[in-house]
């Protein structure tokens, strides 16, 4: 074969440094000394077998590189066969488990005959290079040829997906009937050849299952349990955990297969971080395929093969199909027109398990909130539905036709209840109430049903009359039909009971109540969750009624069961811990409840640690013991066992400890170690009166994180419905995973002075009842949100450590990154369901000059459309305002405020524009007000990089342009008022020295005294902010300070040779700028 | 005889890096034509044509197995698509150390330090110990595929980006220009990115 180069007839000879060129590189990247083995794409390289050199081949090419082996298209010389020839990766260097795991493969294969099934024909060993020789199949992997007859314009047939489906089960089954479990089902596996058959590969993860043996070896010896072997979208939740896996794991990922040939989609998200995908695959119901609407065969999917890819993704592994042969049996069954073995969970289990999982939030009162933003949405595809089924019911099968209607009104609903949709379309809870009423009468027990959870709707709307009435009816139907120990007639008649609560009407509740924990506790064991969950209703509506003494005793009793029952550490067992302080509290009992829970704290410390949730929960008992009415003389104890008082705080403390420091404002400081990282952790909380539910605490994390993040207003008025109360320990990730409003996090030798700046700040939030309501709502969304999609729970985390970072600077790369990665509707997805829907946030990645920047912005604000019923593009901002008044009864307006990045950083832009984060009364305030803007416009000084930066603006309700105006520029009037006084630029050059000790290892005792002085420093509010804002610039000068180590020192000399004209110079500067852009983009006045 | 450009390309997806020398020998010239003049007057001090076609040839030696014609044409169009991303690459850096200058790089805000950042923030346990596991775990992925990288590209993020070397001298104890080594250091940052991104997705 002549390879010799020759002149191009185009472009004639390549000159000789041309070649020279190509030798070098050449030699770069293939005769590097430190070349490494194995890249993709590679040739030639040290750790790829030798083409041509495996004996009685010829290599063709590379087929496909996976973790294990890499496989070549080859020709075998003797026979002129092609196969492909899989070539264990690592070759002469791989480690033993990588050639037993590969030999375990050919032995797998090897007893393994299925027409569906890759064959195997040899193995061997050559020159250290592990191989064997298999079917070469020409074809495509599932996906790629699925997606290739789309775009060919072949039309999906369901039936021919279906039957494809049924041989690849029938495969698996195969391997499942020699106890071989694949373990690595994906469509990347399963390989469709030219006639459209289906063949499975790759059984390089495959495992024996147990008390079989395919070789003779122990079959269990290749995974360690805790392990994850496969891949994590297609994994089943005991696989995902790294558990004992067996056949029906496989059925799992067979079932995630099929829900991707029906939809062309995971069933549910499977982006993120492997921490987010397996809590996917762990919690997330999948969305039902019926309900996709983009997929292959939207609007054509039956109710048997939805049931049948359900079954097949359920959770408990009991409740799938045991094998691969039944599910291929039940697949051809509805091939063939038979009913199929599968049914759907019944609505009481359904609703069981619904109640189960969102017990918390169908018990909050404020949940009433975010249910009349989700409900109405799902209301009117439940309308929809149900009269399709009407127009069904006259054809023949209108029974069957009716029941599968009613199932789907009852998911819907279910799912709308529970769920965070927001957007809402109120008027569409009516006709459902009459559709209950009028549609369902032949169905009572799904009537019922149905009734139960409209009840808990119009409850949380508001309209607890109708929720009343209409839970009375699910109740009564129940107790017809059910019997008065069934557990849905208990559930109903539990949710009256609170309905009763919330509606003051004590004596029902407390009747109703009574009865079920009587008639529960007749039939069920007190372990029974249900029981527990019934019983600590009871507890509270005793205590509501003045029942203190029963009331306790039911709690203190409950509190053991649920201890067994749950864990001391559970969320659940952690609030009826609070109903059995609160009646002795209530009672003028403070020293009985200051002794439980410090026999609690004690119990847990010792049990459990110092770190863990359930002692941090006992902590803030005590704390909340202190801070009832009444009991500021016996406070002093627990308050000096568990939080010192400022003057403590300065000495020096075991950083081990955990403490709390419950601030003026009701902010509680807790202050913990981070297990195995010596470092502490400093975080805020907030506990709100109305958040008495376990999710609360929760929630409540996500309203401090607003409030802090974004700045609160007016001043702090202790109302009783606002008890401070720290109330959390974040010990492990598994028990809270959510908690994200943690707020600093230093080494133990800077605890006590980062505390004390913490506490400073936080002292500084004023915060008010209504501000809380404000932005409860949304808190609440969000959790609800998050909890059900992924992707935007890391987006959230990303606006929130994107608040945050300003004074931390430690999230950014990640953030951005994570930002980089989410596509813009992903991002109006999140803030239509967490933001009121007059809201709407905008995220740019990219690079853009100012003004460049400022045009995109306003046409994506143009171009982005408002979750209500009518489009709004372009958005025309008057327009905008006066819907929102209309709708809202509130101003809602958008402002973008740009910031360049000081003159002498960078002439590339360094911009963000960041919306109106200004409470409505902020105006009044704009020393204030300058100091959050200042902070998040420092913060993107240096947050701006070679990876895609962001321009973030959000538009908030309440903030009026004329308002906004008013305020920024009496902000800037302020600040430009007056030089920097020469005690701000001490408490910056403080700031500096504190933030830069970790690298520059500045004299402790230096900063110390600096810290020392803040307090004293700050008078005024106008001071106040004025030093704030120099502060947040110093902190991020630090933060740069602290990241670029080597140029520290230079950078902190620079910062302290700063004079106060200079560092006026800088503020102007940044200041003009954003007012300039202010201007340029402010909304016309017509 | 004459090989045709289609034999030599399955020859050189094979593996076979004399086929691929070859078809560049065939294909450079063309390319290096496309790109002439495209060098502002200010950079070709520190940037040449050479530079970029020897990073270009060094592309098509690591990536010639990923070559699809039927997404991207014929070899002649993707060693030009090569090419032209090295160039843009290249001059963007360029510039940007142009107008960041020194102070860009104490703020922490330039484009190239972005590693910088990443590195430090991914080393360092912040606010739980979730967020603690994630970043340790995300400082040893990073640290891994920066060794999946062949090492010019590993030295110069090593070197630029982690230590925080000037442009110029990571340019010199590499033997490049300044354009060569900004050009290398592009190249690093995609692969990085496809490494740390095919490991974010599991696929």
């Amino acid at each position: 074969m002549n390879t010799e180069s020759v002149p191009d007839p185009d472009t004639g000879a390549p000159s000789r440094r041309e070649r020279d060129l190509i030798e070098a590189a050449r030699k770069e990247v293939l005769a590097s000394p430190g070349a490494r083995t194995a890249r993709p794409g590679q040739p030639g390289q040290p750790g790829q077998p030798p083409i041509g050199d495996l004996p009685g081949y010829e290599i063709t090419r590379e087929i496909h590189r996976g973790g294990q082996g890499v496989v070549y298209e080859a020709t075998e010389t003797s026979t002129r066969r092609k196969v492909a020839l899989k070539v264990l990766r690592e070759g002469p260097f791989a480690g033993p488990s990588d050639r037993a795991r590969f030999e375990r493969e050919v032995q797998i294969l090897g007893r393994l005959s299925h027409p569906h099934i890759v064959a195997i024909h040899d193995s061997g060993e050559a020159a250290g290079h592990f191989y064997y020789a298999m079917d070469y199949i020409r074809g495509r992997p599932l996906d790629a040829w699925l997606a290739g007859r789309l775009q060919s314009g072949v039309a999906p047939d369901l039936g021919e997906t279906a039957r494809l489906f049924a041989k690849i089960c029938e495969a698996v089954d195969a391997a499942h009937l020699r106890g071989v479990i694949h373990r690595d089902l994906k469509p990347g596996n399963l390989l469709i050849d030219e006639d459209g058959e289906p063949h499975v590969v790759d059984f390089g993860m495959a495992k024996v299952a147990p008390g079989e043996r395919a070789d003779g070896a122990d079959s269990g010896g290749m995974t360690i349990t805790g392990q994850f072997v496969g891949s994590l979208p297609w994994a089943s939740p005991e696989q995902a955990r790294g558990l004992e896996i067996d056949l029906r794991t496989d059925v799992y990922s067979l079932g995630v297969v099929l829900y991707q040939m029906l939809t062309a989609r995971f069933p549910y998200e499977v982006i993120g971080s492997p921490r987010d995908v397996i809590e996917s695959i762990q919690r997330a119901e999948p969305m039902r395929p019926s309900t996709v609407r983009d997929g292959p065969f939207a609007g054509r999917l039956d109710d048997e093969l939805e049931t049948i890819v359900l079954k097949c993704l359920k959770k408990e592994r009991e409740r799938r199909y045991q094998s691969a042969g039944d599910l291929a049996r039940d697949v051809r069954r509805h091939l063939a027109g038979e009913p199929i073995e599968a049914r759907r969970d019944s609505v009481g289990y359904v609703l069981r398990k619904l109640i189960g999982r969102h017990r918390v939030l169908a018990a909050s009162a404020a949940a009433i909130v975010v249910l009349l933003c989700g409900f109405a949405v799902a209301m009117s595809v439940l309308y929809g539905k149900a009269s399709r089924a009407e127009n069904a019911a006259v054809e023949q099968r209108t029974r069957a036709a009716r029941e599968a209607s009613a199932r789907r009104a009852a998911f819907h609903v279910l799912e709308a209840i529970v769920g965070p949709d927001f957007g809402m379309a109120l008027p569409a809870l009516d006709p459902l109430v009459r559709e209950v009423d009028l549609g369902f009468a032949d169905q009572p027990g799904i009537q019922a049903n149905l009734r139960y959870w409209l009840a808990v709707a119009l409850g949380r709307v508001g309209r607890l009359d109708e929720a009343i009435t209409q839970g009375q009816q699910a109740l009564d139907a129940q107790l017809r039909l059910l019997g008065p120990d069934h557990r849905d007639t208990l559930q109903s008649m539990d949710g009256l009971a609170f309905a009763h609560q919330i509606n003051r009407s004590w004596d029902q509740a407390e009747r109703l109540s009574r009865e079920v924990v009587e008639t529960a506790r007749r039939t069920r064991p007190d372990s029974d969750p249900d029981v527990i969950a019934w019983r600590n209703r009871l507890a509270v509506i005793l205590r509501g009624v003045g029942k203190l003494h029963e009331s306790f005793t039911i709690a203190s009793d409950l509190l053991q069961s649920a201890e067994r029952a749950f864990g001391a550490e559970d969320q659940r067992t952690l609030s009826i811990r609070y109903n059995v302080i609160e009646p002795l509290l209530q009672d003028g009992r403070h020293a009985e409840a200051e002794r439980i829970a410090s026999a609690w704290q004690r119990q847990n410390a010792t049990a459990l640690g110092a770190d863990h949730a359930a002692t941090a929960n006992a902590l803030s008992h005590l704390e909340r013991i202190r801070l009832a009415p009444g009991v500021q003389a016996t406070a002093a104890a627990p308050r000096e066992a568990s939080a010192p008082s400022r003057s403590q705080q300065a000495q020096p403390q075991d950083p081990a400890s955990q403490r709390i420091v419950v601030l003026e404002n009701g902010i509680t400081l807790l202050m913990h170690p981070v297990a195995g990282t010596g470092q502490v952790c400093l975080e805020a909380c907030y506990r709100v009166g109305f958040m008495d539910e376990p999710k609360g605490m929760t929630q409540a994390a996500h309203l401090i994180e607003h409030l802090v993040c974004h700045g609160a207003t007016a001043s702090f008025e202790p109302g009783a419905a606002m008890a401070a109360l720290a109330q959390k320990g974040m010990a492990n990730a598994e028990t809270l995973p959510d908690w994200t409003h943690y707020d600093a996090c230093v080494p133990p030798s800077d605890l006590e002075l980062a505390l004390q700046i913490e506490a400073e700040r936080l002292t500084s939030l004023r915060i008010t009842q209504p501000l809380i309501d404000q932005e409860a709502p949304r808190c609440y969304a969000e959790t609800a949100f998050v909890e059900r999609n992924p992707q935007a729970g890391m987006l959230k985390h990303a606006f929130m450590a994107l608040n945050q970072s300003w004074r931390h600077g430690q999230d950014e790369a990640l953030v951005r990154g994570g930002l980089a990665e989410l596509p813009i509707p992903a991002l109006e997805q999140f803030h239509r369901a967490c933001y009121r829907p007059d809201s709407l946030t905008l995220v740019l990645v990219g690079e853009f000059e100012p003004e460049a920047a400022i045009g995109l912005v306003r046409k994506h604000l143009g171009a982005i459309t408002l979750p209500a019923a009518e489009r709004l593009a372009p958005i025309d901002w008057s327009k905008v305002q006066k819907r929102a008044t209309v709708a809202w009864d509130s101003k809602a307006e958008a402002v973008c405020l740009a910031y360049p990045p000081p003159a002498d950083a960078t002439e590339r832009v360094v911009l963000s524009l960041w919306g109106a984060m200004l409470m409505p009364k902020l105006a009044a305030d704009p020393a204030i007000t300058a100091a959050a803007h200042m902070s998040f416009c420092s913060m993107h000084t240096w947050s701006v990089g070679d990876l895609p930066f962001f321009v973030y603006a959000t538009r908030k309700p309440g903030v009026a342009a004329e308002d906004l105006e008013r305020c920024l520029n009496t902000r800037l009037e302020s600040v430009l008022a007056e030089e920097p006084r020469e005690h701000e630029l001490e408490q910056l050059r403080g700031f500096v020295r504190m933030l830069s000790r970790t690298t520059a290892g500045l004299d402790r005792r230096q900063v110390e005294a600096q810290a020392e002085r803040l307090p004293k420093q700050r008078g005024q509010d106008r001071q106040k902010a004025s030093g704030m804002v120099m502060a947040q610039i110093a902190i991020n000068w630090g933060v740069a300070h602290k990241l670029l180590g080597p140029q520290a020192d230079e950078h902190v000399r620079k910062i302290e040779s700063l004079t106060a004209a200079q560092l006026a110079e800088i503020l102007r500067r940044n200041l003009d700028a954003q007012r300039r852009i202010a201007t340029a983009i402010a909304p016309k006045q017509k | 005889m004459t090989t045709s450009d289609d034999a030599l390309l399955r020859q050189a997806v094979a593996g076979d890096a004399d086929a691929l020398a070859t078809l560049l020998e065939r294909n450079g010239p063309g390319t290096r034509r496309q790109l002439q003049g495209s060098i502002p007057r200010r950079w070709q001090a520190v940037l040449s044509l050479d530079d970029v076609m020897q990073q270009t040839y060094a592309d098509a030696f690591l990536d010639v197995r990923r070559f699809e014609p039927e997404r991207e044409g014929t070899f002649g169009a993707w060693l030009s698509t090569l090419a032209r991303r090295n160039l843009v690459d290249a001059l963007r850096m360029l510039e940007a150390q142009k107008r960041g200058g020194k102070v860009r790089r104490v703020a922490g805000n330039a484009g190239e330090d972005s590693a910088v950042v990443l590195l430090a923030l991914l080393s360092h346990s912040t606010s739980s110990p979730a967020r603690a596991a994630a970043r340790r775990e995300a400082g040893q992925v990073l640290e891994q595929a920066l060794q999946q990288l062949p090492e010019a590209q590993e030295s110069v993020v090593r070197h630029y980006d982690l230590e925080g070397r000037r442009a110029e001298d990571v340019a010199a104890v590499m033997g490049r220009s300044t354009g060569a080594m900004f050009m290398l250091r592009a190249r690093a940052h995609r692969r990085l990115r496809e490494i740390l991104g095919s490991t974010s997705r599991f696929f």
